[in-house]
């Protein structure tokens, strides 16, 4: 029995570091709904160990983007000031909050981040070429903590200089991913990355980078407050935590292969069922309302 | 702070693949949970390590507003964990 569970998890868990890692998020928006739906572990032990897994992945691929000095250090920590904060209040909301709440929330995001996947990242390569992102006017506060910078741009082999903008709106935003992170056990990479390239003007691969570091310190912070609360369970964690490291390392491997659109549709539909079954477990769970499929 | 990543991730790893091997063995079960539970606090640790690193290199360098904002992040976990810990029924 504990064998069986152990390599269900561990399958899971690899198909989610897989996917993940093609489409550049956590395996967090997979591993909660799949576990806490398909297989019925209950919604805050899941919460936890997605938690931990977003850090083994959020690890694997920092140690990658650090040498390529594609990560924005300042920045990330300037943001996880907020993210911390929503972190910790989302863990601790989630871990006395009624289940079906955490459910239908979760499908609410997971619709959310289903609709992301089709809108795609906006094509900023002319931007590049162009050298828009240094004409963006730097704000008070990304000059205080100096948070715009420049990196290596090894497709169009130029160093790109990017200034910061809009970071007070930043750490609001920050806060709210946090917040969900804490709240539903997912990394935040979704909409980190779309807050930094769309609101704060950074390119899209630092704003990847920079939310792989953002997303191991955010989770850590979740997870450490369900352990405390007793609510992470180690039998759970070890084959998942191999399962992920496994599947986003192939997945990196692959993704360059593969057209981005389609793995980004496929991706997208699997999302809205993962969706459709967290939303309608948590009204049975509510309301004892049984919807077909369920 | 690559290398504090790397080492953490491979040791984090090397305990988890351990337990896994050591659970499907019942008279190992008490000293398998105890390698997962190793495991999943080196992986808790090594971000917080990372950061203890930014904030170490910051203070060298003198950089103040970098050093800041890391013992925010740093202050603001630590506090996280001693409500936790406040709050759990021991």
């Amino acid at each position: 029995m504990i064998e069986a569970l152990a390599l269900t998890l561990l399958s899971v868990s690899l198909v989610a570091g897989f996917l993940g890692a093609l489409v550049g998020i956590g395996g967090g928006v997979i591993i909660v709904p799949v576990l806490s739906t398909i297989l019925h572990v209950p919604i805050k032990e899941t919460v936890a160990a997605s938690l931990v897994c977003v850090i083994a992945t959020s690890i694997a691929s920092s140690s990658r983007y650090i040498p390529k000095g594609l990560v924005n250090v300042r920045l990330a920590l300037f943001l996880e000031v907020a993210a911390a904060v929503g972190a910790s209040i989302g863990a601790f909301t989630a871990a006395y909050a009624p289940s079906p709440a955490l459910h239908i929330s979760l499908g609410l995001v997971l619709v959310v981040l289903s609709l992301l996947q089709f809108k795609g990242i906006r094509l900023e390569d002319e931007m590049l070429r162009r050298g828009v992102f240094s004409e963006v006017v730097e704000d008070r506060l990304a000059k205080e903590f100096k948070l715009s910078s420049e990196y290596y741009d090894e497709r169009f082999k130029v160093k790109v200089k990017y200034n910061v903008t809009k970071s007070s709106h930043g750490l609001a935003a920050s806060w709210a991913a946090g917040l969900m992170s804490g709240f539903l056990g997912l990394g935040g990479g979704s909409f980190n990355v779309p807050l930094m390239n769309k609101l704060m003007k950074v390119p899209v691969k630092v704003a990847v980078a920079t939310s792989q570091i953002m997303v191991g310190l955010t989770a850590s912070i979740g997870a450490s407050v369900f352990m405390s609360l007793g609510l992470l369970d180690p039998f759970m964690i070890a084959p998942m935590v191999i399962g992920v490291a496994l599947g986003s390392t192939l997945g990196a491997l692959v993704m360059n292969k593969l057209r981005a659109s389609a793995i980004k549709a496929v991706f997208g539909l699997l999302l809205a069922c993962l969706a459709y079954l967290s939303f309608s477990r948590g009204l049975a769970l509510l309301l004892g309302v049984a919807l077909p499929g369920v | 702070m690559k290398r504090v990543f790397s080492v953490g991730l491979i040791v984090s790893l090397v305990l988890c693949a351990l337990s896994l091997a050591l659970s499907f063995t019942s008279s190992l079960e008490e000293f398998s949970e105890s390698l997962a539970l190793l495991g999943t606090l080196t992986l808790l640790a090594t971000p917080l390590a990372g950061l203890l690193t930014v904030a170490a290199y910051s203070a060298r360098k003198r950089d103040l507003s970098y050093l800041v904002t890391s013992l925010l992040v740093l202050a603001i976990i630590t506090l996280s964990l001693a409500i936790a810990f406040l709050v759990t029924p021991h």
